[in-house]
This record gives C-alpha cells, sequence and structure tokens, in this order.
C-alpha cells in the first residue's frame, strides 16, 4: 500500500526531495509523454494553479513517489473554472469551496497496472478520504470520457456538467463530479480489500 | 431537427444520465437506451465486451438490442474477427462512426461481406462508443440504423456518448462484475507482470527478494487461476482481462 502524504503548496518545503521528484514526473508524463506543452529548460512542469489554495497528496512507495493528486477547492481558480469553464453548460462553472477540484494525477509507468488493488485506486481511496475528513460534497474536474465508467466500478456516483467535447490530444473529455460520502469510501476500501487509512502528514495537517 | 427528422435535446441525454442506475435489470435498461436511441435514427443496439485475441463475442454481450437473426448468424459465423467495426472498437478510445473505421480494415473482403450480409437486417450506418471495463478488453456500445449514410451531428453525438457511456458502466453494476471476487493477488499480479515484460524467475526472485522456488508457486497458482498450461498463456489471458497491464 502507498503512503498517501497530504501537504499544502505553503507546506511543500517539508517534502522538498519528493516535490522535485513529482515536478520531474509530471514533466514526463505531462509534457513528453502528453505533450500538453512545451518542453521547459528545467524539465520540471508547473501551471498557474500550483499557489496557496493547492492541497497535494503524494503517494509514496519505499519512499519514492509513485502517485499523486493536486486538489483545490471551487471558490478558487481552478482548471475548469479558468480553462474550461465551457464544459460546464449543464450544472454551471463550480464555486463552492466544498466541491474540490481534482487534477493532476499520474502513476509511474511501472506502477500502471488495472485492477481494483491499482496503485491508482489506492491514491483515489485517499483523496476521498482527504475530502471527507474537509467535509467536502463532490470531488471531481475534468477527465476523459473513455474512463469514466470506472468511477461506477469503485462503487462511486459521478454527475456530468455538460456534454463531452474534444480536446485536442486527449480524446473526448467530461468535466465530471463525484459524490464524497462515507459510502464511497466504504465502496473503494472494499474494493481494495483493507479498511486502514492510507493519508500520512509530516508536521501539521493542512487546512 | 437533423436530416431525418430526429429530434433529441442536452435533457434528454442529462435525464437518462440522472435515472440510469434505476434500472435493475438489463432488459429494462436496454428498452430505455434503444428508446433514446431510436430518436437519433439508430433501430439497433448491442452493448458488448469488445472481444480480443479470438475470444467469442457471445458470452461478452450485456445488451443485445440487434435484429432478429443477424446476432445468431453473427455468432455462428464469428464475424467479430473479420467485421471491421469490432476490430476498431478494441483499438479507439474515442467514440466513432461505422463509416470513419480505417479503409484498410473496411476494405477487406471478408468484411465487405458482412457489411453487405448487415444491410439485408437493416443495419447500413452506425456508430460506436467505447469505454473501460473492470471485466473486458474495453466496452463498447454500437448503434445501428437502417438508413443510408445517416449523420449525426457533433452535439448529438456528444449527447449519446454520454449516454452510452453511463448505460455501459451501469449494465457492469448490474451484472455484478464490481461485486466478483478478485481473480489474482497482488503478488501474482505483479509476477506474472514481470514474466510479461521478459523477466525470467531468477531476475522476479531477485527483484522481488523472495526465492526462486516461491515465484515458481506464484506462476502454478496464475496459470492454475487463469485456466492455462503455460506463463506465455498466462500473459496473454492476463493482458486480455486487464488483470496486468505491462
Amino acid at each position: 500500500m502507498i503512503e498517501a502524504h497530504v501537504f499544502s503548496y505553503g507546506q511543500r518545503h517539508l517534502y522538498a526531495d519528493e516535490w522535485d521528484e513529482w515536478l520531474r514526473l509530471r514533466h514526463q508524463v505531462y509534457i513528453e509523454e502528453k505533450r500538453w506543452h512545451e518542453p521547459n529548460a528545467d524539465r520540471r512542469e508547473t501551471d498557474q494553479f500550483d499557489n496557496d489554495a493547492a492541497t497535494y497528496i503524494l503517494g509514496l512507495l519505499d519512499g519514492k513517489v509513485v502517485t499523486s493528486a493536486r486538489l483545490i477547492p471551487c471558490n478558487r481558480p481552478t482548471l475548469v473554472s479558468d480553462v474550461f469553464p465551457h464544459f460546464c453548460e449543464r450544472g454551471g462553472v463550480p464555486d463552492r469551496p466544498d466541491w474540490i477540484e481534482w487534477t493532476r494525477t499520474l502513476t509511474v509507468p511501472e506502477l500502471r497496472s488495472g485492477g481494483r488493488q491499482s496503485i491508482l485506486t489506492q491514491l483515489c481511496a485517499a483523496v476521498m478520504e482527504y475530502c471527507l475528513l474537509e467535509g467536502a460534497a463532490k470531488v471531481g474536474g475534468i477527465q476523459e470520457l473513455f474512463f469514466l465508467p470506472k468511477w461506477k466500478h469503485l462503487g462511486w456516483t459521478t454527475t456530468p456538467l455538460g456534454l463531452p467535447q474534444e480536446i485536442e490530444g486527449s480524446g473526448d473529455c467530461v468535466v465530471a463530479f463525484m459524490d464524497v460520502n462515507e459510502t464511497a469510501l466504504a465502496n473503494i476500501r472494499s474494493a481494495m480489500g483493507t479498511d486502514r487509512s492510507l493519508l500520512h502528514h509530516r508536521g501539521e495537517r493542512p487546512r | 431537427m437533423q436530416a431525418g427528422g430526429h429530434s433529441v435535446t442536452d435533457d434528454d441525454a442529462f435525464d437518462f444520465v440522472a435515472r440510469v442506475d434505476e434500472h435493475k435489470t438489463l432488459d429494462s435498461l436496454l428498452t430505455d437506451l434503444r428508446e433514446q436511441a431510436s430518436r437519433f435514427g439508430f433501430e439497433h443496439l448491442i452493448l458488448t465486451g469488445v472481444p480480443v485475441g479470438g475470444q467469442r463475442l457471445e458470452p461478452l454481450v450485456a445488451l443485445n438490442g440487434w435484429p432478429e437473426g443477424w446476432f445468431e448468424r453473427y455468432v455462428a459465423n464469428d464475424y467479430a474477427r473479420h467485421d471491421a467495426v469490432c476490430v476498431h472498437a478494441a483499438q479507439s478510445f474515442r467514440p466513432f462512426a461505422w463509416s470513419e473505421v480505417p479503409r484498410q480494415l473496411l476494405e477487406r473482403p471478408a468484411c465487405r461481406r458482412i457489411h453487405g450480409e448487415a444491410t439485408e437486417f437493416g443495419l447500413l450506418s452506425g456508430y460506436v462508443v467505447t469505454m473501460s471495463s473492470e471485466h473486458h478488453w474495453n466496452t463498447a456500445v454500437s448503434f445501428g440504423s437502417p438508413e443510408d449514410g445517416l449523420v449525426i451531428d457533433k452535439r448529438d453525438r456528444a449527447r449519446l456518448s454520454l449516454m452510452a457511456t453511463y448505460a455501459g458502466a451501469h449494465a457492469e453494476d448490474i451484472l455484478g462484475f464490481s461485486n466478483q471476487p478478485r481473480v489474482l493477488t497482488d503478488r501474482e499480479a505483479e509476477v506474472l507482470t514481470h514474466f510479461a515484460v521478459g523477466r525470467t524467475a531468477g531476475m522476479i526472485a531477485e527483484l522481488l527478494s523472495i526465492s526462486e522456488r516461491t515465484v515458481v508457486q506464484h506462476s502454478e497458482n496464475f496459470r492454475r487461476k487463469l485456466g492455462v498450461k503455460s506463463t506465455v498463456h498466462a500473459v496473454a489471458v492476463a493482458i486480455k482481462r486487464r488483470l496486468i497491464m505491462p
């Protein structure tokens, strides 16, 4: 099982090595594999949403970063509100603090196996656990339509905020948010076959 | 209003998404999805796991709304191997119209014959939505129309894709795949993944800090569970069923 370390942007100094390792992974995945942007000279990827509003979950396995999530409350600028508001024709652009935008989830290539006990499933469980602790109502964001059924397979309910549209290089995407509740956490834990917390902190729990 | 006189609104799509979980049986889900599809001009549909590597179609089908007689003929003749729409569905991460399947697949003689026969059953044009599956290589909904060259616009495509995706996810739920016990343990899947990328038992033992005998034991276990005699075959089956993704 991963150790899912939670920290705010302001606490990233507590994870200096892991943070740098993660930015390099982001560059590999989002720039070298997916070609979302032009390469950066320092081979690290960041964007305008890496700021004081963000909380991060880094999944560590034997001390190495293997998976990740960036979580931002929707009353702050988000990828959906600033870049993809036109994907929310139906539900409106989320703007509530108890809705959390979930971005920048990657898994290192050697651990991208599918299945219910995968590293990705563990990360999803950590995200749900964090959102429940924060008192969030929904968590979600822009995602590929093709993979939308995976939430259902984990026992989560999702609501689309608009119709799917094509994003060049990423296929058909949709903005959808999942319900945060105890049932969702119980379901994913039962799929994984564990009921223990995956969350870890260095220093204070971020608020 | 579409060229063929069909009419669907965003409400139709989002209402379907909102009520899809209320369907407790595959039959009622099929009836609902069919009714929606017919408003786009698609009278027929099939929702199925996409067969790969010589799998037979029949056991993978969740919703069968194909024309009377066509499904039986398709299965009896194992058309899934040669039908370009089916072959392309295994490779596509995006929805596509039948007419958008790559030419080199569509124009193979075996495929042209199948599509010729399909027209006799009222299947002239169609649209496919593919999606990830927990149980199959992937899942697809194929919608078929008796109209030759039925074109649906971008917005209708989006509406139909969204409905199909929610229908596909819910169909797997009704079938209870989510509650099935997992096939391989984490360790078995890990060992098998190492074999899949060409490592030997000795190398795997060293990598995982376990004895070679334990590696062999794991191999015997996954071969037995997958019902195969060799590790090569186990790799093939496990990849197909998405138990590993080397």
